[in-house]
């Protein structure tokens, strides 16, 4: 699992956040300067280096990094 | 560029302390990565500049433009969608397609551009505006088949394309070419329908990312090269002359040596807007001559200036061309199709561009004829690009800096019936004295540029001053070829740019326009905002026979110093114009 390359996407849709901070985090919400230009920034640069339209469920208890790499796994687009 | 390493670039350290390059983004709809890769191109380009794009707000084409109204923004980057012309060619309104509406779809669309029209004729005359026009496809709101234009889609697009020409008349304003975009965004792969629909973002990040390249480049050029030296045999024609003979020579369709021909077709449209075209051959300089003779040579003898046809390495060439044009290797592009030829001048001169002919590669050859164009892109020719390359003719032909027949130079200067025009007034406007400024490497005060919201800043200014200088005498016309800015304060002149062309070198024209200074304002001192650059030795060289062991910021040039050591000014006859501004 290439783990860096999808924290490295992470991490250009929320610049100045702490990889560590966007693990742990809960939620979206929880993580530092998040808003909803965030989020499409994110969707948009998963889109571009997966070639993958993820729909984020709308839940408060998604962890995002968590959530998206499970995706990408179940999707078997990461090994 | 993607949207990953655009906003990785947007995450890189900026400058801090300087002005930031300020872009108004006017579109309808969520430009968000839009912004994203306008900001990361206009970074990239202007690594000395801390870059803010600013978007507006959604659906709201015309009021955004307006924003130029309330604040300064040093650019204003247009993007026209078709759901700004009318709503109803958007996904997100659903305001009927049936054919009776198309009729007053299309009228609707025609007032939105002459609206847009007036508008950019308002508030963009003061700032580098860059339009991009509708890049997506149009909705299949006509009854035609995808295969066929419909007549109301011809007559939009006609509507669009005049609306396009006539904005395109104002010189700060340049059109995205749609011809261009196409070529590099595949039109089936612009639209992102579901993101316009839950986010109000139909651009594909591809497409963003393309039409922000394309936006940014025009928004901050690169200084044009100024010349181009090419070989001849096998490169301006086919076939070598010393075997082929003057007649043997080709660049026709029956001997498949066409692409000589469209070359030199360019070559003479290139020399025709000004660009100087020098040739470094090895051949026999009384051969050469004949061949331009030739009546059917596209590229006449009077295009050419200088012809250095001779035996000797073409690097040698090469610099004694550099030479009689006076400008620098990194201003110059040089074309040859032997590979060795190239690899020999790129040597000699790491800074200029080396271009193998691609005499056999067709592919190639546009390539090239589509680079050459870039690299020496212009928007306007101004009267002086049309007088360059005779006056750098005349100067070879009569070289001021050496005087004939014993003369003194002075003699010479003297005897030159040389005749300067002084015009007292700020260019705001003038677009050869911006070129001037932005252009003019050796005999400049300072290196410093402007872009065209700082100098219409600077001289919007109550207290700045603006001098140019037009210079002719019995060899010819050198056009506009100095230009001083600055402003007088306290008995003193300051100086914030002073530039005079490589042109008009020698002829002391540059201690008439001081002297002029000193008369006009009726001052004691001229201050000098020096600085010394790598380019600017002849600046440097001037100042320095004032006495001045050390020429710094803030150099100050007391009128008597001027009077004894300034050489004796030539006789021209002077010519005075005061404008308003």
């Amino acid at each position: 699992m290439d783990e860096d390359r999808l924290m490295r996407c992470f991490t250009a849709a929320f610049p100045g956040v702490d990889p560590t901070d966007i693990k742990e985090a809960k939620n979206f919400d929880a993580i530092p300067g998040s808003d909803s230009l965030r989020l499409v920034n994110l969707l948009a640069v998963l889109d571009e280096e997966y070639d993958v339209e993820i729909e984020l469920p709308d839940s408060p208890d998604f962890k995002p990094y968590d959530g998206v790499k499970q995706y990408l796994l179940q999707h078997g687009l990461i090994p | 560029m993607n949207l990953l390493n655009a906003l990785e670039c947007l995450k890189m350290p900026v400058p801090v302390g300087v002005r930031p390059l300020k872009v108004l983004l006017a579109c309808g709809f969520t430009p968000v990565h839009l912004e994203t890769f306008l900001a990361a191109y206009l970074s990239k380009r202007c690594p000395e500049r801390r870059v803010e794009v600013r978007p507006g707000v959604f659906g709201d084409l015309a009021g955004n433009i307006r924003m130029l109204e309330r604040e300064d923004y040093d650019a204003l980057a247009v993007v026209i969608e078709w759901q700004d012309l009318d709503s109803r060619f958007g996904f997100r309104t659903l305001g009927g397609w049936q054919i009776e509406k198309l009729p007053d779809i299309v009228n609707s669309a025609e007032r939105s551009l002459e609206r847009l029209r007036n508008l950019l004729q308002n508030v963009a005359s003061s700032v580098t505006t860059c339009i991009c026009l509708p890049t997506l496809p149009l909705p299949p709101l006509f009854s035609t088949t995808p295969h066929q234009s419909s007549t109301f889609e011809l007559s939009l697009r006609q509507k669009l394309a005049a609306f396009a020409e006539a904005v395109s008349l104002n010189r700060r304003v340049s059109v995205v070419n749609s011809q261009y975009l196409d070529t590099v965004s595949p039109p089936e792969s612009r639209l992102n329908l579901r993101t316009e629909l839950s986010q109000g973002i139909p651009y594909k990040p591809s497409h963003a990312s393309i039409v922000a390249e394309i936006m940014s480049e025009l928004l901050s050029r690169p200084v044009a090269k100024k010349g181009l030296i090419t070989d001849l045999d096998d490169t301006v024609w086919s076939g070598i002359l010393g075997e082929a003979g003057v007649n043997g020579v080709s660049w026709n369709l029956d001997q498949h040596s066409q692409l000589h021909g469209i070359y030199q077709q360019f070559l003479a449209s290139m020399a025709s807007a000004g660009i100087l075209i020098g040739v470094a051959s090895k051949n026999d300089s009384s051969l050469v001559e004949k061949a331009f003779e030739r009546d059917d040579l596209l590229l006449s003898k009077s295009d050419v200036f200088p012809i250095a046809a001779n035996w000797g390495p073409k690097s040698e060439s090469v610099k004694n061309i550099l030479k009689k044009w006076n400008v620098l290797a990194e201003s110059v592009v040089f074309v040859d199709d032997s590979p060795t030829e190239v690899a020999e001048v790129q040597q000699a001169f790491p800074e200029m561009e080396c271009i193998v002919f691609p005499k056999t590669d067709h592919a190639v050859f546009w390539s090239l004829l589509q680079h050459l164009r870039d690299a020496f892109s212009k928007t306007t020719v101004s009267e002086e690009d049309l007088l360059r390359l005779q006056s750098i003719r005349n100067s070879a032909a009569q070289p001021v800096s050496s005087a004939p027949d014993g003369c003194s130079i002075d003699g010479f200067l003297n005897k030159a019936e040389g005749h300067l025009i002084f015009t007292s007034a700020k260019p705001l406007g003038d677009n050869r004295a911006f070129e001037l400024i932005n252009k003019t490497n050796q005999f400049n005060l300072n290196g410093r540029r402007y872009d065209e919201s700082a100098w219409s800043k600077f001289l919007s200014d109550p207290e700045a001053y603006g001098l140019t200088v037009s210079y002719e005498d019995k060899f010819g016309k050198l056009g506009r070829i100095a230009v001083l800015i600055g402003r007088p304060a306290d008995k003193k002149f300051f100086v914030d740019s002073w530039v005079l062309s490589c042109r008009a070198f020698s002829r002391r024209i540059e201690c008439h326009m001081l002297q002029y200074v000193y008369k006009k304002f009726a001052v004691d001192e001229i201050v000098f905002d020096v600085q010394e650059t790598a380019r600017n030795g002849p600046l440097m060289e001037f100042l320095r026979t004032f006495g001045a062991q050390s020429v710094h910021a803030n150099f100050v040039l007391p009128k008597s110093y001027f009077y004894d050591r300034a050489p004796e000014l030539p006789g021209y006859s002077i010519e005075e114009v005061v404008s308003g501004g």
